[in-house]
């Protein structure tokens, strides 16, 4: 194989596509932002590593959250330290993270969040692609972006096939079964993949969502069904995170084909799940509205690169978001950091969310707007 | 086949032969089905995954390492041939 050099790394290892069957190879940029990489890892850094503390809630009250400069301090070298700051520690927390099929979207970014933090990994990978993703994983094709801070690399326990269509096998199709790509593979309806973690592993303390599958993204396709996710909760025991997109409250276009109103439905069903699973047990329910990315199933819907290019010239902070900054949210909303979220949509995004114009509209040209000054 | 030379590193027959046989495996292609030099992936029903899967199966077997970049640029069964040998006399 050919020797990948650092700033090639994220392409040539991400191969594998699974976003939409229309999708196709279509050349895009390379996404690699080394600089804000670093910083969020650098970030990420400084608050995990730290085995020898004691759960958080317990550990600190209101007054001990006013010193915030221990959070900036690193403390990476020594994991048997008493530890200073505010850590994100999953040590023992078994995560399964379903919607990751290639090592360039969030769903891999927050797998290496959570594992970063100490988290153990499962995925669920959309089936027609479990083939190319496990093959990848073998070959070591991952294995530049499965570095983790600490230089070890990211352990991925099982994969499981998943297709989140369908609930049980009762609802899958004669011609879905029959195909070549789902043939190969056996229970990965919802409830058949939780059932099986269930005789694997008991249970799992972090459930995230980052699977959108809009075929063609023109039909409405909600992600998961409200039975599944219900189903995959109750088979959690800690908290539960999606990922959503501006597009289900504020007018995206092309964001197309009832992919807005699936993220509406899911935003909507974070609150309610909130209530329900934090009634019950004690789950924790938040969704990650993050900015865009340029991952394969953004390619797919053609117009990534404008977005990109309209966050920053419009949103408060001028900068080209990354992966890791929000598989760093999604560590700290899975962490008992964020004991107290739940039923939040959470903006990850720069702040574009915020705002109320398109400040780069010629009709402002003589307004005068702040510009990022970096 | 006559080669029609329209790249100056046209592959030899044997390795378009190669190509051939794994594509025909990888897409399950009936024996009836014409595979030529100029057949296009396309032509022969295969989606983006089974591209992926084809380059992934190609680079297995001739222990190549074909970058995302090529890997796009690839259309026909000649043009995947044509890249194997040049990325093996690297």
């Amino acid at each position: 194989m050919a020797a990948s050099t650092a700033s090639g790394l994220q392409m040539a290892a991400a191969r594998p596509c699974v976003s939409s069957p229309r999708r196709v190879l279509g050349a895009g940029a390379a996404f690699c932002n080394a600089n804000s990489r670093q910083a969020s890892w650098a970030k990420l850094t400084s608050a995990c590593h730290i085995s020898s503390l004691q759960p958080l809630q317990r550990s600190f009250s209101s007054s001990s959250l006013k010193s915030d400069k221990g959070v900036i301090k690193a403390m990476a070298e020594s994991s048997d330290k008493p530890v200073e700051g505010l850590p994100i520690n999953l040590k023992g927390k078994r995560a399964f993270i379903a919607g990751v099929a290639d090592d360039n979207g969030y769903g891999w970014a927050i797998a290496k969040s959570l594992a970063a933090a100490g988290a153990e990994i499962l995925v669920g990978t959309w089936v027609p692609a479990l083939n190319i993703f496990e093959t990848s994983l073998r070959r070591g094709k991952f294995d530049e972006s499965r570095v983790l801070p600490d230089g070890s690399l990211m352990e991925i326990t099982k994969v499981y096939p998943l297709d989140a269509v369908f609930d049980s096998p009762e609802d899958v199709p004669e011609d879905i079964k029959a195909n070549k790509r789902y043939a190969g593979s056996s229970n990965w309806t919802v409830k058949e993949v939780v059932e099986t973690v269930k005789q694997d592993f008991g249970s799992i303390d972090i459930l995230v969502h980052s699977l959108a599958n809009g075929p063609e993204v023109t039909k409405p396709l909600l992600e998961t069904s409200r039975y599944g996710y219900l189903a995959a909760i109750s088979a959690s025991s800690g908290s539960s995170l999606s990922l959503t997109y501006i597009a289900s409250e504020r007018i995206i276009p092309g964001y197309g084909g009832g992919m807005s109103s699936a993220k509406a439905a899911l935003e909507s069903d974070t609150k309610v799940m909130a209530f329900e699973a934090g009634r019950k047990r004690r789950i924790r329910v938040n969704t990650i509205s993050a900015g865009p990315l340029r991952s394969r199933a953004a390619k797919a819907i053609g117009f990534i690169d404008m977005m990109i290019d309209y966050s920053i010239a419009n949103a408060p902070l001028q900068k080209e978001l990354s992966a890791e900054e929000v598989g760093n949210a999604a560590a700290f909303l899975a962490s008992p950091l964020a004991s107290a979220i739940t039923g939040a949509v959470v903006y990850v995004d720069n702040g574009l969310n915020a705002m109320g114009v398109g400040v780069d509209s010629p009709i402002f040209e003589n307004l005068d707007i702040p510009k990022d000054e970096h | 086949m006559m080669p029609r030379l329209r790249v100056s590193c046209a592959a030899a027959p044997e390795t378009v032969e190669k190509v051939s046989t794994i594509v025909r495996k990888q897409l399950a292609l009936a024996e009836e089905t014409q595979v030529t030099g100029e057949t296009k992936f396309a032509e022969l029903g295969a989606d983006s995954l089974d591209t992926v899967e084809i380059v992934m199966k190609l680079e297995e077997e001739f222990g190549v390492g074909v970058e995302e970049e090529n890997a796009q640029t690839i259309t026909t069964i000649q043009e995947a041939a044509d890249l194997i040998e040049t990325l093996q006399k690297k």
